[in-house]
């Protein structure tokens, strides 16, 4: 087709949906909706009357820096439309966390690479096999490679490090580099030191009665918090209450959920684990158990308030041998993972709650050289020829490294890579990378679990994978990845007719049964255990004097890569509700002295390196400390993330990647317009009234079981006169939804999937900075109590479904009413779009499309778009409708099969939630679980004061569960004063 | 047709005298006159309303209120007809768990139509009992007879029996100050 | 006039005490200004009168151009609007309405004035009404002319505007009659319609006037077809007569309906700073207050370039001042009482709009000069000598005007920005196109009724005449009368 794009995406990223209608001209890939060639086997749990139409499920896994998440994938007529947890796979547990929820989309996105490119030339992909191929490269390298260098992400394929080995077999010489911008070592380093093996260890959650996280936010991030986040989130309801202690820089969903939360320096948390360590080890419960351990005496810089949540801890731990985790953050130095290894041995966990596996990450053993040392030798002029496999190394590389000045120098590099990004300009090949859901390949789990990487899709744009470039350089030559992964498996599986059995229970299953790496619990060495003490002691505390900057993951595009995926771009941070941008965020208090507010352009400097970006005042972030998200500043091709927000890495030094101290802040006197989905963030004393009445402590199940509902009384479970039963038998049903608001984490994985679900359109920055962003469910936060240590409240928010709805009778037309199955209908084809319905919902859950946000969407992208929903045209006004086209297809069904009642409904939101915090059924089911928490006692509606009687009730979340000893930080009142908010 | 001059030829029935005064005084005096001579058939003219000729001319009360009142009747019983038959009867909906036939909800509009459809038919109404649009007229033949929308006052006679009657009214209303009497038609 | 016997008509006939309803003989000591200045004989009047209408001035011609290109701004605003969405303005959620609301209740409160004066104080038998009514009565219909555009513009599918209207859809749905958006459409198009129909009917005499004094056989052809052949018999002013007061009687209880059911546009829902029991009555006031204030912003002009002293009197400010007073006095008592029930309540979400929001909240600016203009600006009017000081009025005018502006916008915008839950609070700032469309608005206005001035008696001039004559025979000794005559 004509290249308008091309002129027309030298125009800014301001307007999303300008860009995405640019891309247009891919009209042409609209019929690329292909059947992989190879055949793929559907997950075994799909319905057994199964008729084409009905999306068919298959089962795979998306890595995130290495480590593979289960998923189901829906699939329609050959579409991939929808990414769920895989409820047998150990890191999902049905659960699936944004970035896998928003994937699908990335696969359509109009702006990936679609051709290989040899210089400045178009070329073929066989053109770039025989130019790597050994024959070509052992002129250039050298007979033993001496001249071949690999980077590439850590990765944990069997299938990779199976071809890796194959590829150092015939270049003995070559040395390969894995790196990823938010990948550390730390925690297996410091197994190394603790226990003397390279280990990672695992954690059991329902079992443990306490929880102190040292800077790990293990609900919501990490290889394993899916898993996690529903063990903790089970622990949560038991009885007794569990208690979680969070010390961390700058808030994250699991500091928010906290009961007794410390906002401490970066510098601090080493000798916070220091002091925690000695006061356990000096505890008399303790010493009873595992005898005296000599440790030295941690440095005494800590401030009070952490000396204070330190004892509370370490008591509480005494006090719960073998049902306690103690865990540190990923990227913690190894110093700081020794001692929590020490700790949790040291408390009986070790072997109860946490135990030890080795890493499932690839390793090259002697043939591995760090980033640095890869980066020297480009300057060296030995390298010739340079492969890196995706990693996108130019980017995210911290500054001082010069990464792309010096791999432009390389004679020779290839680099895989789904976009033509920073790195495939300083190479002189470019072949494009398939997106997982177009790949056959294999990845293992934390916990070393084994899946296979099954496509739903051909790849769009002729996308390979490492594995396929990898085996090009062994000499294999070009074989696609599925024979590569097939072969590979036999040599594992044996003979034929078992190979293939195992591999279609594979396929179907998504794991690779009794895969998972063997448990160990080594004994802790004290005296390495006393060293990295003794180190943490010299380290310099936490001072007044000096600020520090710690790096962050982006909760949206994570490290950069998911920088052209509009869903994450416009996926509002848990904490700050920032949109489209980074900004360096920062402590009110410390933000009043150096007279800087939200929106105040900053210029940050690191040693020799500077960055302006916009400061924002973040309430519970430790005092000094200012954080910045990586991921953003992106030069490459990505058209929607070009221009947005500031480059992190340039900030970033190699030998301090992670957290710096020594950081200078001075205002520009610039203003840059951050879009923040939410801008108020007091509850303004109306706590009783949105956010319920707080109970003391989380009920035992006994409590809850069928508690009288004073309400019930009150309410009539419908708004109908007794009238005719309903003909269509709809009405049978009584559809309704429970938020627990004590176990959401406030991660927004249910935001993309209901996004994705419901083709909900994206309004760019523009959009959200005029407060017209089209979420159908977003999730309020709240800051209660003192700036410095408040608490957090968050608040999934999405339509009610009033069974007295205020916006059914504002609307002039009809267009929104009530089911006789009780949800809130919207009936876009007959909105005139006077949003009056928008001015009468309490809830402010209706959005309205301003403009046509869909007819300019990229025909790649309108392959994403659920075909069971309407998509919304200009002016009409739209809402959450309880994912109404399951609860419709769940009804056939139950007809067709004549059953007596309808099925089990799941609604996107609740099937992604890792802690189970959404629970939807039928209130007329008398065994539903939605029945029973219904009127649990901690139930209420929001604003139920107002009579709209909504079919969504929250959970109240509890006061901080208080700890054995005495008085402790954190344990904040809860928010707001009485008053039973149901009275009407 | 002409023949709008004192000196005419003999007319017929269907003819009108037509007189035109100065004030409305003089013409109410002429009036009296002409009634004390058992004139019937008088209309007069003026450039504004004097509702105190209504009882010389023998002009009875208007009707017209009733039509009026009819049409107010027929508005409320339409606007709430059609209010119950939309959301009550032919396509109810569960809207905001309010019952189907909400009285109260129906009251604005039902009033509304009875205002509208009460004042089209005083409007039209009107036309049709005064006959109007009606663009000519014969008086409007009558040399300078456009002042009777401005500052002249006419009466006119219909029906005169005979040349007789017509030359004592004539007489009659130049005695009483007409300033011109004018025979129109025949 | 007699009364007829039509209800309506008797009904007034009996608020008034019965009797003739011809104007009292009033004993000049308590007036300081007469209803009517010296004039002419009817001839002279009627000429005088109808003048403008037959007289080119170039004056015109810039008047037309510079309100015609505001409403070229209207239609650009329109246009933009239709093509892009209503994204084009700076509306969002939770402020789902603004600025065109606002504009359209506004202008349908303006044209309240028009009605009152016409059909209230005829009702009321003040015959001070007659010279400036149907300056009031066109003001009302212009008003009403852009009133009903903005409910369409700010539709978000404006094409379907007709689903509000009752007719038998082939998919058989209707309306929603529980909402008032419909109460809307019935009570905007009955009460333009009856609008215009009383202002035609009230003009029809004076187009026969002017097709008679016509120069020219075109004009005489275009103002006699308008004026229907009107002759002025007797046994057409009898059934006149009767339609008009009834019209006046039926316009009447209109005017209270009609900003009754706007105001039910917010009453009904149930959002702080709508949902009050007191909006009917505080949105009428506040209406017939804008409106008068309107009236003086394009009557004390005219009255100078047309020098109409003798027949737009002093004893018409002072009434109209009067007017101002107790309106102005009663959206006082009206404000007050919005606050106090707030408080009342003990609603917080109310307390919280009413109390902190308005007063101390991101738009208390224009809240405060809302307040302090609406308030204090009628207490002028106390002073006799203010009241009919032409400067002074003309100023009051165009503030109040502004200010009841101001008020709807705090009312729509003052509410929606800050309702129950905080985490949805947002601002809302207009675009150019809001302010296009306010402006253009204006433009169209102004257009219309330099229209009206160029080409319609915008004085009633058989009225004036009517009056002139019943006045001069109150004078005679009630002897001479010729009323009592037989």
């Amino acid at each position: 087709m004509t290249p308008p794009d091309l002129v027309r995406l030298t125009t800014s990223r301001r307007d999303f949906v300008k860009l995405l209608g640019a891309s247009v001209a891919l009209a042409g890939l609209g019929a690329c909706v292909r059947e992989p060639d190879r055949k793929i086997l559907p997950y075994v749990d799909t319905p057994p009357d199964v008729v084409p139409g009905v999306p068919l499920h298959y089962a795979t896994v998306m890595t995130l820096d290495g480590y593979a998440t289960g998923l189901l994938v829906e699939s329609h007529t050959g579409r991939p439309t929808k990414v769920e947890g895989n409820p047998d796979h150990p890191a999902s547990l049905g659960a699936a966390g944004v970035y896998e929820q928003a994937s699908v989309l990335q696969l359509y996105d109009p702006h990936r690479a679609r051709a290989v490119r040899a210089g400045r030339r178009r070329a073929t992909w066989s053109a770039a096999a025989s130019a790597f191929a050994p024959a070509a490269l052992a002129r250039r390298v050298g007979a033993r490679g001496a001249g071949l260098r690999l980077l590439l992400p850590p990765t944990s394929s069997p299938l990779v490090a199976s071809l890796l080995e194959r590829v150092l077999v015939r270049w003995p010489d070559a040395r390969v580099a894995f790196y990823a911008p938010l990948a550390s070592d730390g925690a297996v380093a410091g197994t190394r030191t603790a226990l003397g093996a390279p280990l990672v260890p695992q954690y059991d959650f329902r079992a443990a009665d306490v929880v102190v996280s040292l800077d790990a936010d293990f609900l919501s991030s990490g290889p394993f918090h899916l898993r996690w986040a529903s063990h903790h989130g089970v622990r949560r309801r038991a009885t007794p209450p569990c208690r979680l202690y969070v010390a961390e820089p700058v808030p994250t969903p699991t500091g928010t959920l906290a009961d007794h939360r410390l906002p401490i320096a970066p510098a601090g948390i080493a000798s916070l684990a220091a002091t925690l360590l000695h006061a356990v080890a000096a505890d008399p419960r303790v010493t009873g158990r595992v005898g005296a351990v000599p440790l030295p005496a941690p440095s005494g810089t800590l401030p009070a308030d952490a000396r204070a949540w330190a004892s509370a801890a370490a008591a509480d731990l005494a006090a719960s041998p073998g049902r306690s985790i103690v865990l540190a953050g990923e990227r913690q130095p190894a110093e700081v993972h020794a001692v929590v290894h020490a700790l949790n041995a040291m408390l009986a966990n070790a072997g109860a709650t946490v135990w030890y596996t080795p890493p499932a990450l690839v390793d090259a053993g002697s043939h591995a050289i760090g980033l640095d040392a890869l980066a020297t030798e480009l300057d060296g002029r030995t390298v010739d020829t340079l492969v890196v496999l995706e990693g996108n190394p130019c980017y995210g590389a911290p500054a001082d490294l010069d990464l792309p000045r010096r791999m432009r120098a390389v004679p020779n590099s290839l680099y895989l890579g789904a976009y033509a990004d920073e790195t495939a300009r300083v190479t002189t090949w470019h072949v494009p990378a398939a997106h997982y859901l177009e790949s056959w390949g294999d990845a293992r789990a934390y916990d070393g679990t084994t899946s296979l990487v099954q496509p739903l899709i051909a790849p769009l744009h002729d996308g390979r994978t490492p594995a396929e470039v990898l085996a090009v350089l062994a000499g294999a030559g070009e074989r696609s990845a599925h024979d590569l992964l097939f072969d590979a498996w036999r040599e594992r599986h044996g003979a034929p007719p078992e190979a293939e059995a195992a591999w279609s229970d594979a396929l179907r299953r998504g794991i690779v049964a009794g895969s998972a790496l063997p448990r160990a619990t080594p004994p802790p060495r004290w005296d390495a255990v006393a060293r990295a003490q003794r180190g943490i002691a010299d380290r310099a505390g936490p001072s007044r004097d000096t600020t520090e900057i710690v790096f962050l993951p982006s909760r949206g595009v994570y490290d950069g890569r998911f920088a052209d995926n509009a869903w994450l771009q416009e996926l509002p941070d848990p904490i700050t509700k920032l949109t489209w941008d980074n900004a360096a965020t920062m402590a009110p208090a410390h933000a009043a002295r150096l007279g800087i507010v939200t929106g105040d352009v900053v210029a940050l400097r690191l040693g020799p390196r500077t960055l302006d970006v916009p400061a924002l005042l973040v309430p519970g972030q430790a005092d000094g400390v200012v954080s910045l998200a990586i991921g953003y500043g992106r030069r490459g091709a990505e058209a929607v993330a070009r221009g947005v927000g500031a480059n992190a890495n340039l900030l970033r030094a190699s030998d301090a990647p992670h957290a710096a101290t020594g950081l200078v802040i001075a205002r520009t006197g610039r203003r840059h317009a951050l879009a923040l989905t939410q801008t108020h963030w007091s509850i303004e004393g109306r706590g009783p009234s949105v956010l319920g009445e707080p109970p003391a402590s989380r009920p035992a199940a006994s409590e809850r079981a069928g508690a009288p509902e004073p309400q019930r009384k009150r309410r009539p479970l419908t708004l109908y006169e007794p009238g005719p039963p309903p003909k269509d038998g709809f009405g049978e049903d009584q559809w309704a939804m429970v938020i627990d608001l004590d176990a959401c984490t406030g991660c927004s994985a249910c935001v993309v999937a209901c996004q994705a679900e419901n083709n909900v359109p994206v309004v760019g920055k523009e959009g959200v900075l005029d407060s017209r962003e089209m979420h159908w469910l977003r999730i309020d936060r709240y800051v209660d109590g003192p700036l410095d240590a408040p608490r957090f409240e968050t608040q999934p928010m999405l339509c009610q479904h009033c069974e007295k709805a205020p916006c059914e009778y504002v609307c002039p037309v009809g267009a929104t009413v009530h089911s006789d199955d009780g949800l809130n209908e919207m009936i876009y084809n007959r909105c005139v779009g006077t949003r009056f319905c928008s001015n009468n919902c309490p809830y402010k859950v209706r959005r309205f499309n301003w403009f046509d946000y869909n007819a300019e969407v990229a025909e790649t992208v309108r392959m994403a778009k659920n075909p069971q929903v309407t998509v919304r045209g200009r002016g009409v006004m739209e809402k959450c409708t309880f994912c109404v086209q399951r609860v419709r297809q769940a009804q056939r069904t139950a007809w067709l099969a004549g059953e007596p009642r309808t099925g089990p409904v799941v609604t996107a939101c609740q099937q992604t939630c890792p802690t189970h915090a959404i629970v939807f059924g039928s209130l007329t089911d008398p065994e539903s679980e939605v029945r029973r928490l219904f009127d649990d006692p901690r139930g209420f509606s929001a604003l139920g004061e107002l009579g709209t009687v909504p079919r969504v009730r929250y959970l109240a979340r509890a006061r901080s569960a208080p700890a054995p000893s005495a008085d402790s930080p954190g344990a904040g009142a809860a928010g707001g004063g009485g008053g039973d908010d149901d009275d009407v | 047709m002409s023949g709008a001059s004192a000196s005419a030829p003999a007319t017929g029935r269907g003819a009108r005298l037509f007189a035109e005064f100065e004030s409305a005084e003089a013409m109410r005096a002429a009036l009296d006159a002409l009634r004390d001579e058992r004139y019937h058939d008088l209309d007069t003219y003026a450039p504004f309303d004097i509702p105190e000729l209504d009882e010389p001319l023998g002009l009875g009360r208007s009707w017209l209120g009733w039509l009026v009142f009819a049409g107010g009747l027929a508005g409320l019983v339409l606007s709430y007809g059609i209010q119950w038959w939309a959301d009550v009867y032919s396509y109810p909906l569960a809207i905001g768990g309010r019952p189907r036939h909400a009285v109260p909800a129906f009251v604005p509009a039902t009033f509304e139509g009875t205002v509208l459809v009460a004042a089209l038919a005083a409007f039209f109404g009107l036309l049709v009992v005064l006959r109007l649009p009606r663009l000519w007229a014969p008086e409007d033949e009558i040399e300078d007879f456009e002042r009777a929308t401005i500052d002249r006052f006419w009466i006119s006679i219909g029906t005169l029996a005979s040349d007789l009657d017509r030359a004592h009214a004539e007489q009659l209303l130049r005695r009483s100050g007409a300033r011109r009497v004018v025979t129109v038609g025949r | 006039m007699t009364t007829s016997d039509a209800p309506v008509a008797r009904l007034a006939r009996r608020a008034l005490g019965g009797g003739e309803r011809r104007f009292p003989p009033e004993p000049a000591s308590l007036e300081p200004h007469p209803v009517m200045g010296e004039l002419p004989d009817d001839g002279a009047l009627t000429t005088r009168l109808l003048a403008p209408i037959w007289t080119p001035a170039s004056a015109w011609k810039w008047l037309f151009l510079a309100s015609g290109a505001l409403s070229a701004l209207f239609v650009v605003a329109m246009g933009v609007t239709f093509a892009r969405g209503i994204g084009a303005w700076g509306n969002n959620i939770p402020v789902a309405w603004a600025y065109a609301i606002t504009d359209f209740v506004w202008w349908i409160g303006i044209g309240h004035a028009g009605t009152f004066i016409s059909a209230f104080l005829l009702l009321l038998n003040q015959r001070w009404r007659a010279s400036i009514n149907r300056l009031a009565e066109a003001m009302t219909l212009f008003a009403l002319v852009n009133a009903s555009l903005f409910p369409l513009l700010h539709l978000g599918r404006p094409w379907f505007f007709y689903w509000l209207i009752p007719y038998p859809a082939t998919m058989g749905v209707w309306p929603n009659f529980k909402s008032s958006l419909p109460w809307d459409v019935a009570a905007i198009s009955t009460y333009f319609t009856v609008s215009l129909l009383f202002w035609y009917l009230g003009l029809v005499p004076d187009l026969a006037a002017a097709r008679d004094r016509a120069p020219g056989t075109t004009r005489r052809r275009i103002y006699g077809v308008f004026a229907l052949g009107w002759r002025g018999r007797a046994s057409e002013w009898r059934h006149y007569r009767v339609a008009y007061t009834l019209l006046a009687g039926l316009a009447t209880p209109l005017v209270i309906s009609v900003h009754s059911i706007v105001s039910l546009d917010f009453a009904i829902a149930q959002l702080p700073g709508w949902h009050s029991t007191i909006f009917p009555p505080y949105f009428v006031v506040g209406a017939i207050y804008s409106g008068f204030a309107m009236v003086l912003m394009l009557m004390l002009p005219v009255r100078r370039i047309f020098g109409l002293e003798q027949v737009i009197t002093p004893r018409h400010l002072d009434r109209i001042a009067k007017l101002l007073l107790v309106t102005g006095s009663m959206l006082a008592y009206s404000y007050l009482c919005e606050a106090f029930g707030a408080w009342y309540g003990g609603d917080q979400f109310e307390r919280y709009t009413m109390l902190i929001a308005r007063p101390l909240g991101p738009y208390a600016p224009v809240f405060w000069v809302m307040t302090a203009v609406n308030v204090l600006t009628p207490q002028l009017f106390w002073s006799a000598r203010l009241r009919t000081n032409p400067l002074v009025l003309f100023v009051a005018g165009v503030l109040i005007w502004a200010a009841m502006w101001m008020e709807r916008f705090v009312i729509i915008v003052g509410s929606l920005n800050r309702d129950f839950l905080p985490s949805s609070w947002h601002l809302y700032a207009p675009t150019w196109v809001d302010w296009s469309l306010l402006a253009g608005s204006i433009g169209l206005f102004c257009l219309l009724f330099f229209a009206f001035l160029r080409w319609v008696p915008f004085v009633p001039v058989s009225e004036v005449k009517r009056l002139r004559h019943e006045m001069a025979r109150d004078a005679l000794p009630p002897a001479r009368r010729a009323g009592d005559a037989a």
